[in-house]
């Protein structure tokens, strides 16, 4: 009796320091985030002003016009390229009468899809430019190389996304309309997507801030293509990668860190503000 | 009888869907087809020498940051959802989606900025550099395992919380005792995807390894790193190693999502 009531008394206190244990370390892994968040942020900030003032007292300056120019450019090249076929066949995995057997096909496809890794995507986008078609001989062909291969990088992603925020929906709507006499097609787009709208712009936002952040796939063509158009990520990688380390080379570096970091938060922000609406209307 | 118009959205639906689902194996394709050409040209004599040492780099930096990575991103998913309050739980969340969306490049630039000139000095000898990359790495995924283990927070029935609660628990104890044990599995497989997450990083890693040999500091890079310098600054590489690492990860990292994928329909990747 004695025996079991000490062991019954050992136990709880056992119990009693494992909850304290895990207590502490679910609170630590949250404190530990938001303290490195904020250190990240800080620091970002005062590295990037301190660049910014000294490229402003510089008369030589700091110039990020052409690269936000040209990571505009191959933006504007690479979102038309994944945002219709995307939208199309989020379209075909909503709906089997839209898909057919692609339905089926896609639904297995974005298992993988999504997390292919960006050195894979611009090893065969570097074979397929170099190899598979003729050597890049001009500039533009590699943008259109590099466009292609961040379409190529973005398309499951954002089809996820897209096909995510319409199933979301609620399958009533679409019932409705199919029972009202309307088309599956006229069903998906009069019905479902303006309802899934807000979630669907937050979903591009969301994309074309990861095709403005990505590096490595843009690197690797733009590189070997030798194209004077450089975008930020790849003048900030060749500057961090390629440039030997002078004094005062940090200030810019830092500079154009906090332009690339704000403008994906910024989107981001954009996308998060758009799905947040959408939340609170679904329940229409 | 489907109208014209139907037909037409229905044909382009198709040939859109198939784009997509084909693109995966394209990219496999165009890999095998580089690596099978490039190792006939050079009559099988690709530079393999190095590779063991690249890939047990990898393979202990990976591992390290998905244990590190999963274990910060399922702390802070249980912090915000079971324990916080509504502000805490909103500045958790901000905190992981932050790292969740800024680009890896300034990854690369904060670990060359910040933690090369710590490890320059080699406070931990020879095994500095892959504690560095291994801490990049793990502020890298625990977005990725944070982003799983909510969704599975989020599907606790709530009569498991009120049941615990009638039953005198507190919210820790609660979350220590019921939710904790219920979601082990879940967490081990957040650990999967953040390891298939970080074996495919290459920017950051990049950036961090040529930094550190800027400093002095030597070490292998990680596969990804390495099939990445290799490619981008280099002539296009006659090497059919670098297309079979390529290969190589894209094949681990498909095996481990259609793992995690099994067990929870499908990863959120971001």
């Amino acid at each position: 009796m004695g025996l079991s009531a000490a062991r019954a008394r050992r136990d709880r206190s056992g119990r009693a320091f494992a909850s304290f244990v895990q207590g502490v370390a679910i609170w630590l892994s949250g404190t530990v985030a938001v303290a490195l968040a904020a250190a990240f942020i800080a620091i970002l900030a005062l590295e990037g002003w301190q660049g910014l003032k000294a490229a402003s007292s510089s008369p030589v300056g700091f110039d990020l016009t052409r690269s936000l120019i040209a990571s505009g450019y191959i933006l504007g090249i690479a979102l038309p390229l994944v945002i219709i076929p995307s939208f199309l066949a989020a379209a075909a995995g909503y709906d089997v009468a839209l898909g057919g057997p692609t339905t089926r096909w896609i639904a297995t496809s974005l298992r993988v899809g999504p997390m292919t890794p960006t050195v894979a995507v611009g090893a065969a986008a570097l074979w397929f430019g170099v190899r598979g078609g003729e050597m890049p001989t001009f500039s533009s062909q590699g943008i259109v190389i590099a466009a292609v291969a961040l379409a190529a990088l973005n398309l499951p992603v954002l089809t996820r996304r897209i096909l995510a925020a319409v199933r979301d929906v609620p399958a009533r709507w679409r019932m409705a309309a199919i029972a009202a006499g309307a088309a599956p097609h006229t069903a998906f787009l009069n019905v479902i997507l303006p309802r899934a709208f807000p979630t669907v712009a937050g979903a591009l936002l969301a994309t074309a801030a990861r095709m403005f952040g990505e590096t490595a796939i843009v690197a690797m063509i733009l590189n070997y293509a030798g194209t004077p158009l450089t975008p930020v990520t790849l003048d900030l990688w060749r500057r961090l990668t390629q440039q030997p380390e002078t004094p005062g080379a940090g200030a810019p570096l830092a500079t154009e860190t906090l332009l690339l970091v704000t403008v994906i938060v910024a989107f981001r922000f954009g996308a998060r503000l758009l799905q947040g609406r959408r939340r609170s209307g679904t329940a229409t | 009888m489907p109208s014209v118009s139907e037909r037409l959205f229905a044909a382009c639906c198709k040939i859109c869907a198939a784009i997509v689902a084909v693109t995966p194996i394209a990219i496999i394709a165009l890999l095998v087809w580089a690596a099978l050409t490039l190792t006939f040209e050079s009559n099988g004599r690709g530079e393999y020498s190095g590779w063991i040492a690249v890939a047990a780099s990898t393979v202990v930096v990976c591992l390290i940051a998905a244990l590190f990575g999963s274990a910060l991103g399922a702390g802070a998913a249980f912090a915000a959802e079971e324990l916080a309050s509504t502000p805490v739980r909103r500045t958790i969340e901000g905190a992981i989606g932050f790292f969740g969306a800024i680009p890896s490049v300034a990854f690369g630039w904060f670990a060359a900025t910040i933690l090369v000139p710590v490890a320059a000095t080699n406070p931990l000898g020879f095994v500095t550099p892959y504690a560095v990359a291994a801490a990049v790495l793990s502020v890298m995924t625990a977005p990725t395992a944070c982003a799983l283990v909510m969704r599975g927070l989020r599907r606790v029935p709530d009569s498991v919380r009120f049941a615990a609660a009638a039953a005198g628990a507190t919210r820790l104890q609660t979350t220590t005792h019921v939710i904790v044990p219920a979601m082990r599995r879940r967490i081990a497989i957040a650990g999967l995807a953040a390891f298939a997450r970080s074996i495919g990083e290459a920017t950051a890693m990049q950036v961090l390894f040529v930094a550190l040999a800027r400093d002095g500091v030597r070490a292998v890079p990680t596969t990804a790193a390495t099939v990445f310098s290799r490619l981008a600054l280099g002539p296009p590489a006659a090497d059919p190693s670098y297309y079979i690492a390529a290969l190589v990860l894209l094949c681990v990292a498909a095996a481990c999502v259609l793992a995690v994928g099994r067990e929870v329909g499908g990863p959120q990747w971001a």
